[in-house]
């Protein structure tokens, strides 16, 4: 579980340390986003109940603001092996296997975003001439989009960089 | 082949690929799309992966997670660990197995602001294993409480996976939050209760501490009353309707910081250590939710749970024994997987089984009925062997007791497990109580 990643070390090599550099910026970013999106549910919600004044756009405001903070948080969950697997098969494994088990989770992983990736660029195409919008913000849908993709192009060399890593520790 | 085979030998595929380590995110995503790819075309799987992502998360019951994430991470550095524990004991320590008691009414209290159980087990280990040891508990019965009150941290509300079984059965999360509260206390008292017979059958393992004055026991609750108020003001305004869930979990989300830095001293360094916990624990749980929602579409292409539902309704198997079945794969299933992963990949299958079913409730009902069941099940996952995330953490904290011991420890708190389980089943109306009272 991610709780438990506490223990976890960090990288030493300089390409680790950058990859990691960089994804924790945009988590914290994120944070920061999803920090400002608490309190402007707060906020509408002390005008509403003290003042009567109410900002009809809070929902969007808020739902919208969430995918991008939820891209933003992505490349540093990989990063850190955050995705919950199966380990109790296993577990008594010898390391070497399970490092070539790890190394070819991450390949695929890298092949996912890559494929997602050239589709998203695609669905960002369509939403722009489709021009769809939040109904009262007229929020356009695209706009998330290249925050998703700039964060996908990070999460390619990150799985690159984790297959590497377990690819090496299986040769040591 | 025919859809339903291919349904199920993709979730054969998949429980390899689980097998082999795959993160649990990806298998889901890789037997989705491999399998729309065989039963369906490519265009179809194409087509879905260029705005899948997107729609799936602009919603607003998901915004929910983060906030109560973050909720959870801030509780953690706000010191409310320790004054629960303190305020518990001042009023338990004092009988047999009492810092044990307080342990897990600690935790109770806990986990009506943090909604993940092993943030939950974990804060009050820190606090309570020191005194639990000082006060020569036996290792056994110092872990096993602790493992089992972390259980609460999902039961009682807020609780993340409740969210996730709400939004997964297209229910709504006040009505699941409501139902969950009797339950969660039943669990807390069942824990307390079963502590209080396993001291009377071994009293050496948790000698009493010693008797609190009232004037410490007034100071104690003093000071617990930041976690008090953000109880009532988050969970008493989603009740009542005043507040959406996202913005109770705003609101404290809040409150939970500005306790944190004014009582528990955090500083930038807690409150960035808080950004990432919140970020790779979303990050995680909002990968599994778009893998459980493309291999749903494979599996809704097949319509293998649709058929699966018919043939067992056509069959005139009991409602009852059905249910009883799922609870048996919960339970299997549980001791390797863990709570989240395991709501993720069989709500979406059953739950169209259950509603299918004549259990002679309304719909609302049976949801919240079956999903309250469905996380205790889940949860008891966490503390039986092999995997039982929360003995791992809790022993992992506990230098010199053998992993053993804690499985041993924590059987007495599984005993009442299953009997709240069968009260549950068996009387509806205990969880429906709350939902039914608050309705009106």
């Amino acid at each position: 579980m991610p709780e438990l990643i506490q223990d976890w070390r960090g990288p030493t090599d300089p390409i680790g340390k950058l990859l990691l550099y960089i994804s924790r910026f945009l988590a914290i970013a994120g944070g920061i986003l999803l920090c400002g999106l608490g309190l402007t549910t707060v906020i509408t919600i002390i005008l509403i109940q003290f003042l009567g004044i109410a900002f009809v756009g809070e929902f969007e405001v808020v739902s919208f603001g969430m995918v991008l903070t939820v891209y933003l948080f992505m490349p540093y969950c990989q990063m850190v092996g955050g995705n919950v697997i199966v380990d109790v098969f296993t577990i008594k494994a010898p390391p070497r296997l399970r490092a070539i088990f790890d190394s070819l989770s991450s390949l695929v992983f890298a092949a996912f975003w890559i494929l997602l990736m050239w589709r998203m660029a695609i669905g960002m195409s369509e939403m722009m001439t489709r021009q769809q919008t939040t109904a009262a913000l007229k929020l356009e849908y695209w706009w998330t989009f290249p925050v998703a993709l700039s964060c996908f192009s990070l999460l390619i060399p990150i799985c690159i960089y984790t297959t590497w890593k377990k690819i090496s520790e299986r040769a040591s | 082949m025919s859809g339903v085979e291919a349904g199920f030998a993709g979730f054969t595929v998949l429980l390899f690929l689980l097998a082999i380590r795959m993160p649990i995110a990806l298998a889901m995503i890789v037997v989705g799309l491999g399998g729309l790819l065989f039963v369906g075309s490519p265009k179809i799987m194409l087509n879905m992966l260029k705005n899948q992502m997107f729609y799936q998360y602009l919603n607003y019951d998901l915004s929910v997670i983060p906030l109560f994430l973050l909720m959870g991470q801030f509780a953690s550095k706000a010191g409310f660990s320790t004054a629960l524990f303190k305020a518990a004991n001042a009023f338990l320590g004092h009988r047999k197995g009492g810092i044990a008691m307080a342990a897990v009414g600690g935790c109770a209290g806990f986990g009506a602001i943090c909604g993940s159980s092993l943030a939950t087990a974990a804060a009050m280990a820190q606090v309570a294993l020191p005194e639990l040891k000082r006060h020569n508990y036996s290792g056994a019965l110092a872990t096993g409480a602790l493992a089992a009150g972390g259980t609460l941290g999902i039961l009682i509300p807020p609780s993340i996976i409740l969210v996730i079984a709400a939004v997964l059965t297209e229910g709504n999360i006040e009505t699941l939050f409501q139902a969950a509260l009797i339950p969660g206390i039943m669990a807390a008292l069942g824990y307390i209760l079963a502590i209080a017979i396993y001291v009377r059958i071994w009293p050496t393992e948790g000698p009493a501490g010693k008797r609190s004055s009232s004037e410490e026991r007034i100071h104690s609750l003093l000071k617990i009353w930041p976690v008090l108020m953000i109880f009532i003001i988050v969970i008493g305004g989603i009740y009542a309707g005043i507040f959406t869930p996202t913005q109770g979990a705003a609101v404290g989300a809040a409150g939970t910081g500005l306790t944190a830095f004014i009582l528990g001293g955090m500083r930038l360094k807690g409150f960035v250590e808080s950004l990432l916990g919140t970020a790779s624990t979303t990050a995680m749980i909002f990968l599994v939710l778009f893998g459980a929602g493309v291999l749903n579409s494979f599996l809704g292409y097949t319509g293998t749970p649709r058929l699966v539902a018919s043939f067992i309704s056509d069959s005139s198997v009991s409602p009852m024994l059905v249910l009883l079945i799922m609870i048996a794969i919960f339970v299997m299933l549980g001791c390797l997987m863990d709570s989240l992963s395991m709501i993720l990949l069989l709500l979406p299958i059953f739950w169209p089984i259950i509603l299918g079913l004549d259990f002679g409730m309304e719909v609302d009902d049976l949801r919240a009925w079956f999903c309250i069941i469905a996380l205790i099940v889940v949860e008891i996952g966490l503390i039986t062997p092999p995997v039982g995330l929360n003995v791992f953490i809790i022993n992992s904290m506990a230098d010199g007791v053998p992993m053993r011991e804690s499985f041993i420890g924590v059987t007495p708190f599984l005993i009442t497990d299953a009997i709240r389980v069968a009260a549950l089943i068996t009387l509806p109306g205990i969880t429906l109580l709350l939902p039914h009272l608050l309705a009106r």
